[in-house]
């Protein structure tokens, strides 16, 4: 489509570049960069007490560097976004079947992280063996939904939805349906995060909560504090809506400032693997332990679609994955918050049994799902896949995925789970 | 029809002064510079409103830009970058020739919120949004007809999934509870039977969608009925018994009182700071629209005219919605010669929660009191930081304070400059002892500042301030 290209100041002003040529790209970046400077580390408890009348009960604990409230669960989500290959993740390397379907991209019995003698983990997987070994991993197998849907978009909508027609009545996600059915009345934060750019993904959809995403904590913190802070004294009002101004501003100020000294606090020596799932899960961490009344957290981490050469690029993702949830895990056991947080993995689907011609692997059914945290029942639950008993050369699903969601709302969420899901899924009895 | 909405005659109660006119401004565009904000003042109510209904707020658009849209719009939608769409409305906004067909085109877009995360058609989003801006201000039955059966709504709400042997409810509940009914007001039973009646209206293949410049002439991408699919039986739809099919379900919805008082509660929603408007105002209003045949420039024109508008509790008693917020600041400060860059503008929304052509759910946006939480806060602070100190647009430029304070009146002490500017950046009302102290605080505070960065000082802590998220 060729453009004739308009005449105008204006244009030239907003994109420079178009004079040249056609090229309209702006990447948008503040061009202010972030300065660490003239931050108070910790909030005046006195002078918060003076104002205490505005200020909502989160500040007021978190001022006072008090944990959050014990009795609520917290779930963080990751999305193993693109399709698992299962196979290569949670090895069933007792079975013949594996060695032939596998010629090329087949891992070595010698190397693999042994769970028990009929399957071992991914040799990159230590993070996640080693909580396996704590008794703080659940690895769910076999899971899936009936007539599985090979479209990565269709399928995720599946996961999302809870529904097997990929979407809800009202629109909901099942964790923004467990919101809504969950979220009190006078709220006093956000519900959820989404950590990562751009919208929240659609299992977070919901009618009544807040849900706001956010990429890098930078975007929590003020570029101007003390200026912030400072006309926030101008100009407030008599009426209602005035002051619930005020309390959001100072609330803001609050967390700002609470956030900022964890930041700056090492409170544990735990590190985060420096990629871009470590950093999100990093960001995950702090937000918790800043006191966020926010019960749910997602994450996405990208790249699982492996249709060639998958062996070094898998193990990369397999590797980063389980690296960073214990990282988040003992973050949170260090910060003594890990008893209130379960970590929930999955993928849309798992892969083809037999490699393809590019020694990678194609959209295929069943996948394993992990839950980890200290409260899991560790351990593996669901029937390893059985690689002699295929249908049309797939995985037998074993588990409907609304059996894992369906525990965790009812043992962790302490939400009915037939209030999300509609009907009563058996429990897995990992939690 | 009179006991709730007379219309708006100044007097000394409640002049005609910068407050109203800024409000005005704000809420049934986006903001006012220092000029406008006199010009309106000096020619009086009558000439102002009916300046603002007729869409020539801004007398002059500047220097190219009905050229510079339409060339963004076919880069944005080529591109497939849904952020660039969205730059292309919010210059519409920004410096367009008509803000309030801006702000009605915004309030469709939450009305009948539909998201590009589903429509991955910026074709499509395009042009709902054209529907909204060019239908938006007459009857209702129209702009909900042309909406319904445009494929960007049937795609959303899964209207090609919806067959007579196997019905999708997702159309015909929201087009009840959200679009025209509202909640309470039908029964499960009316959303079934409605789903049959709609049942065959679907989109054309939707493989022909990739190919093709959807701006040629010979692009068609319209709502396609499918006979085989209709369910020709019996229905009942909110007690009326016939062979209804899409058609009839609208006209019957429209026919419902329960329709203009939606449509009422909608157009308040947008216009209304809280707890302004009371139900007999808007029963009262509801019932004005049914006698205008939900005619929508009637139900604008009442309340932009009416006394209730322009009375004191409605006077800064809204939260500053994003758009507001943004670009009121931008307008105020002049920045319009040397515009801060849309795209940027765009992320900026979305920070400060309106991701523009993705709400976040059917829904739509709340708005109100929860446009601010802890993440936005942060993100309206720091948009005030970029601009007083960059302006955001490419050669970093800030606005031009000086020249902003050398056009003002009475520029010659720093509490009259501080002053206009709490008119011009806040609408503060200089009479109002509770405004006259804080413009006496801030000047406190500036003059201690070197005179070079005294205004910009000034205005960030203005915008900064609380008064600054209410409009």
């Amino acid at each position: 489509m060729q453009l004739p290209l308009p005449r105008g100041k204006l244009l030239e002003n907003l994109i420079p570049s178009l004079t040249r040529r056609v090229t309209i790209y702006l990447p948008f970046s503040i061009n202010v960069e972030y300065q660490m400077n003239q931050r108070r580390t910790f909030l005046k408890a006195s002078a918060l007490i003076s104002m205490s009348p505005l200020i909502p009960g989160f500040v007021d604990r978190t001022a006072f560097g008090q944990e959050p409230d014990a009795d609520k669960p917290i779930i963080v989500v990751v999305e193993m976004n693109g399709g698992n290959d299962g196979l290569n993740t949670v090895v069933p390397y007792g079975q013949r079947g594996y060695r032939k379907a596998r010629p090329k991209i087949r891992i070595d019995k010698d190397q693999l992280l042994k769970i028990d003698d009929e399957v071992g983990l991914n040799p990159a997987m230590v993070g996640f063996k080693e909580l396996y070994d704590d008794g703080a991993l659940a690895i769910i197998n076999s899971v899936g939904y009936p007539n599985p849907n090979r479209s990565h978009f269709e399928s995720m909508a599946i996961w999302h939805s809870a529904d097997l027609k990929g979407t809800r009545a009202n629109g909901n996600g099942w964790l923004g349906q467990y919101l809504d059915e969950s979220v009190p009345k006078e709220r006093i934060d956000l519900d959820g995060w989404f950590i990562g750019a751009g919208t929240v993904p659609p299992a977070l959809v919901n009618r009544r909560s807040q849900i706001a995403s956010v990429e890098r904590l930078q975007e929590l913190q003020f570029k101007s504090l003390e200026t912030a802070k400072q006309a926030s004294q101008f100009g407030k009002g008599e009426s209602d809506v005035s002051s619930f101004v005020s309390r959001c501003m100072t609330n803001s100020f609050a967390s700002a400032e609470h956030l900022e000294s964890i930041m700056k606090s090492k409170t544990t020596d735990v590190r985060f693997p420096a990629t871009a799932l470590g950093k999100k899960l990093s960001v995950v961490s702090r937000l918790i332990r800043s006191g966020a009344a926010s019960r749910t957290y997602y994450t996405i981490q990208a790249g699982y679609d492996t249709h060639a050469n998958q062996l070094g690029s898998h193990a990369n993702l397999l590797g980063e994955l389980s690296s960073s949830v214990k990282a988040l895990v003992d973050d949170l056991k260090q910060a003594k918050l890990d008893q209130q947080v379960v970590v929930l993995a999955f993928s849309e689907f798992g892969r083809r049994v037999e490699e393809n011609q590019s020694q990678g692997t194609d959209h295929g059914t069943a996948g394993p799902v992990f839950v980890a945290g200290t409260h899991v029942k560790g351990g593996l639950y669901g029937d390893v896949p059985d690689l002699s008993n295929l249908e049309m050369g797939d995985l037998k699903v074993k588990l409907d995925f609304r059996q894992v969601y369906g525990t965790l709302l009812d043992n962790w969420l302490n939400v009915p789970s037939e209030k999300v899901l509609k009907k009563k899924y058996e429990s897995l009895e990992f939690i | 029809m009179n006991k709730y909405w007379k219309p708006y005659q100044p007097n000394e109660q409640m002049p005609w002064n910068i407050p109203r006119v800024w409000m005005l401004h704000r809420r049934a565009g986006f903001g006012a510079n220092w000029q406008q904000l006199q010009r309106d003042v000096k020619e009086g109510f009558p000439k102002t409103i009916s300046r603002v209904l007729s869409d020539e707020t801004r007398e002059q658009a500047p220097d190219g830009s009905e050229d510079t849209t339409d060339y963004l719009l076919k880069q944005a939608v080529q591109s497939r970058q849904l952020s660039r769409l969205s730059a292309w409305w919010i210059l519409k906004m920004y410096l367009g020739p008509d803000p309030f067909a801006e702000r009605r085109t915004l309030m469709w877009h939450n009305h009948f919120a539909t998201s590009n995360r589903t429509i991955q058609n910026l074709f499509r989003m395009y042009t709902q949004n054209q529907i909204f801006r060019e239908l938006g201000n007459g009857k209702f039955a129209a702009l909900l007809e042309k909406t319904i059966k445009d494929p960007a709504m049937l795609v959303w709400l899964n209207a090609n999934d919806n067959r007579n042997t196997r019905p999708n409810e997702n159309l015909s509940r929201e087009l009840m509870e959200l679009f025209t009914l509202g909640i309470g007001n039908y029964t499960e039973k009316d959303v079934k039977e409605a789903a049959r009646a709609l049942a065959g209206w679907t989109t054309s293949d939707e493989t022909m969608q990739q190919q093709g410049d959807p701006f040629s002439d010979s692009y068609e991408d319209k709502m396609k009925v499918r006979s085989y699919w209709q369910d020709k039986f019996f229905k009942t739809i909110l007690g009326k018994s016939g062979i209804w099919d899409g058609d009839d379900l609208l006209r019957i919805v429209l026919e419902h009182p329960a329709t203009s008082k939606r449509l009422a509660w909608r157009v308040c929603d947008e216009l209304f700071g809280e707890d302004v408007v009371s139900d007999e105002a808007l029963s009262e209003l509801a019932t004005g629209l049914r006698e205008h045949d939900l005619d929508m420039s009637w139900a604008f024109e009442t309340v932009l005219k009416s006394e209730l508008f322009f009375s004191k509790p409605n006077l800064k008693s809204r939260i500053a919605p994003p758009e507001t917020y943004v670009l009121g600041c931008l307008i105020a400060l002049d920045t319009q010669k040397c515009p801060a860059s849309t795209l940027a503008l765009a992320d900026i929304f979305t920070s400060l929660g309106r991701s523009l052509f993705q709400p976040p759910n059917v829904g739509g946006w709340d708005g109100g009191r929860l446009w601010l939480n802890a993440r936005t806060v942060v993100a309206r602070s720091n948009f005030v930081h970029a601009v007083v100190g960059n302006g955001l647009n490419r050669n970093a430029t800030p606005p031009n304070f000086d020249g902003i304070v050398e056009s003002l009146d009475d520029n010659k002490s720093a509490g009259s400059v501080v002053g206009q500017l709490g008119e011009l950046l806040l609408g503060l009302d200089r009479d109002s002892k509770e405004d006259q102290a804080m413009i006496d605080a801030v000047t406190k505070e500036v003059e201690k500042q070197p005179a070079k960065s005294r205004w910009a000082h000034a205005s960030r802590l203005m915008l900064n301030s609380n008064s600054a998220q209410l409009c």
